[in-house]
């Protein structure tokens, strides 16, 4: 009789928290892969492609898939270390294949050598080229990352990578350099 | 230094932390304030203020008199700038500014005439005015704090609601600077005054003026001033020397005895508070119609040969300064004081409003001294007045761990530099909150942008998906139109109708075909799935 009485307790309390899961499970569905979602906020979204995806978002797809972290220029070595943080992976330098981490620069159409046809407004990314067929293009500098998907389909190289000037706005304290004197240690 | 014997009128409660380093105030506060003679150039930096860069209002080759606007608010959050002197706009350019960077910004330059000619000034009877006549005189005056933040004066008085108390900050707590010391000795009543103007925008405001005990001629002018001016509802309110009793938060502590709290303002507990040189200004620019064109400045330092204070307009270069004082050429020029001041890496730069103190020193300043490693010995956090832990936050601004740096208050940090003035192994833990703090700045700054640059890219992938299903949807629907028009018109004309059967005939012939293609297709795809 206990023994019945204990199976039925069981059973009934497996069902309940069994329907409170199931119903757990529709209700608060997490929509897609939410560490797709966080790795694509630690990369810099400039789109460029050098790590040889189609944009930010698919490569985070694919380090989610295992691929390695280091194929991201833009981002840096601290870039990499965010993401060995977040994905708990070693940190690796750089893949030297990829391209070189360089300053932020903006992109600089030289209006009078455009001739309007379009190439660069169709390869960027971020929609930062304006213009119109046979009409001069140029660029909104605010939007622009710097991605260097222009320069190369202009058949008349008339677009410039221009390192972006510091300003007083975006001038930072330096580190201070660790100036240990040894022999004062010692 | 002479300590004053006055008792406070109100009680004083007590700070943690804080120093007692060499005040060096006697060099400099024994001479009455002087003048000195007028630069041929003034460099009056745009960005001269907390906020935004002033827009120009005049253009190179126009003649300014003292005291007209030469720049305006940027509408947003920035400030009036006026000629210092009469004379003619020979450039507005970038030049090196007053900024620890030394970078370049855009500077107006004026060539001064030498006769120093005001505009025509319109003083007024403040308390026929309403509030906001008031508060935008002080605004188009230019004024903003001279304590050293520079933070537009007319945003600070803006909030009326639940404001009881205002503290006039006459501390004065950094070494070497004498300026609000010097202007209560000889202004006081026009300084109180000027707080006579700011407690008229509120209702039943307690006016309380903070000062340190090493200035009792000070103390004693506020007296005399305070008798002449009938103001029964000002407490003259003692505190000890100690720095930094001059932060606003730390002479809100003593004085009222509460913190403002973690991302909370002053006016959240119901206070404001100015500066003296500030209420100075405020006065000047209501009672006299003068607006902001000169500030008082301490020159010192073993470098500097005649110290004191000295009515500088801005703009004034501090090559100018040194000839003007006959001062030889120092090692360093520090603008501000030595605790929280920065090394300036020009000498062409004009002083700005936030300008109180130039010191001229040939001597190494004990930032210099060779850094040991840290002992863990936790002076530091014995000395800190806002209580936090300088050696964690050390830690992590070193490592570059800046959330954890976040995490332990690292934004509370007023910079006073009190814990590197402890520190027996000399780290200069300022800048390394100074690095950390500006590193999340631009980082925060950097993220934005990269959220909108992947907010534009997936709208531009959405708009080029969307255009692909729009092309094709309209391609359909000009086909279907097409073959509509035929059947319809097919009637009347045989020649149509043959052509419409002819293309009926040929369409239902391919759409034979695509259906047994897609069924062999599904056979195979049965197949497949079967095997």
């Amino acid at each position: 009789m206990d023994l019945i009485t204990a199976v039925i307790i069981l059973a009934a309390l497996g069902l309940i928290f069994g329907a409170i899961l199931g119903f757990a499970a529709v209700k608060f569905k997490v929509e897609g892969d939410p560490i797709v979602e966080q790795i694509n906020d630690v990369l810099p979204q400039t789109q460029c492609g050098q790590c040889g995806y189609p944009g930010c978002k698919p490569y985070a797809e694919a380090i989610a898939n295992g691929d390695e972290i280091n194929k991201c220029p833009p981002g840096g070595e601290a870039g990499v270390k965010a993401l060995a943080d977040l994905l708990g992976r070693e940190v690796i330098p750089l893949d030297e294949e990829r391209g070189e981490t360089k300053p932020p620069t903006v992109a600089f159409i030289r209006e009078d050598e455009c001739i309007g046809c379009t190439k660069c407004i169709q390869a960027c990314p971020v929609d930062a080229i304006l213009g119109a067929p046979k009409l001069m293009h140029t660029v909104i500098a605010d939007e622009c990352t710097g991605c260097d998907l222009c320069v190369e389909p202009c058949p008349v190289d008339c677009i410039d990578m221009i390192e972006i000037p510091q300003t007083i706005s975006s001038w930072k304290w330096q580190q201070p350099e660790l100036k240990i004197d040894f022999k004062e240690v010692s | 230094m002479e300590r004053s014997n006055f008792t406070s009128e109100i009680p004083i409660f007590n700070i943690p932390g804080g120093i007692h380093p060499a005040e060096h105030k006697t060099e400099s506060n024994s001479q009455p304030i002087r003048k000195l003679p007028l630069a041929k150039q003034l460099v009056i930096n745009l960005k001269g203020q907390a906020g935004n860069r002033s827009v120009a209002t005049v253009e190179v080759g126009d003649y300014v008199l003292k005291g007209q606007v030469i720049a305006e608010n940027d509408g947003i959050f920035s400030s009036y700038q006026h000629a210092p002197s009469s004379g003619t706009v020979i450039a507005i350019e970038k030049r090196p500014i007053a900024h620890p960077s030394g970078l370049e910004d855009l500077c107006i330059i004026i060539e001064t005439d030498g006769q120093d000619k005001w505009c025509d000034l319109s003083p007024v009877d403040y308390k026929n005015l309403q509030r906001e006549q008031i508060l935008a005189r002080i605004f188009e005056a230019g004024i903003v704090g001279l304590g050293g933040a520079s933070f537009p004066s007319h945003i600070k008085l803006k909030r009326e609601q639940g404001i009881d108390t205002l503290i006039i900050n006459a501390a004065e707590c950094e070494p070497y600077i004498t300026c609000d010391d010097r202007l209560l000795q000889e202004n006081a009543k026009q300084v109180l005054a000027g707080a006579q103007i700011v407690a008229h925008l509120f209702h039943n405001l307690n006016i309380v003026i903070g000062i340190e005990d090493n200035k009792p001629a000070a103390i004693e002018a506020l007296k005399k001033a305070r008798q002449e001016l009938q103001l029964d509802n000002l407490k003259i309110a003692v505190v000890p020397t100690k720095y930094p009793s001059g932060g606003e938060k730390q002479l809100i502590q003593l004085l009222t005895g509460k913190q403002v709290p973690h991302g909370k303002l002053p006016a959240d507990l119901g206070i404001i508070m100015h500066n003296v040189g500030t209420c100075f200004a405020i006065y000047e620019a209501i009672i006299h119609g003068k607006p902001l064109v000169e500030r008082i400045v301490t020159l010192t330092g073993d470098a500097c040969s005649n110290k004191g204070n000295y009515r500088i307009p801005f703009g004034t270069p501090i090559e100018h300064l040194i000839k003007a004082t006959e001062s030889q050429l120092a090692n360093k020029y520090i603008m501000g004081g030595p605790m929280m001041g920065y090394e300036l890496q020009s000498l062409s730069i004009g002083i700005v409003k936030a300008t109180n103190c130039i010191i001229m020193n040939n001597k190494q300043l004990p930032a210099n001294q060779s850094v040991l490693p840290c002992i863990r010995c936790g002076e530091c956090m014995n000395a800190c007045p806002a209580e936090l832990l300088p050696q964690q936050l050390y830690w992590h601004s070193k490592a570059d761990e800046f959330d954890k740096a976040e995490d332990y208050n690292l934004f509370d940090c007023i910079e006073c530099g009190a814990c590197a003035y402890v520190c027996p192994s000399n780290i200069p833990l300022v800048q390394y909150y100074r690095y950390a703090k500006s590193t999340i700045r631009n980082n925060r700054v950097e993220k934005i942008k990269a959220d909108k640059a992947r907010q534009r890219h997936e709208a531009r992938l959405e708009r080029i998906e969307r255009v692909k299903r729009e092309k094709a949807e309209k391609h359909q629907k000009a086909a279907e139109a097409r073959r509509k028009a035929a059947q319809a018109t097919g009637q009347d004309d045989a020649k149509k109708a043959a052509v419409a059967a002819a293309l009926a005939r040929v369409q239902a012939k391919k759409a034979q075909q695509e259906k047994t293609a897609d069924k062999a297709d599904c056979v195979d795809n049965n197949k497949q799935e079967s095997s």
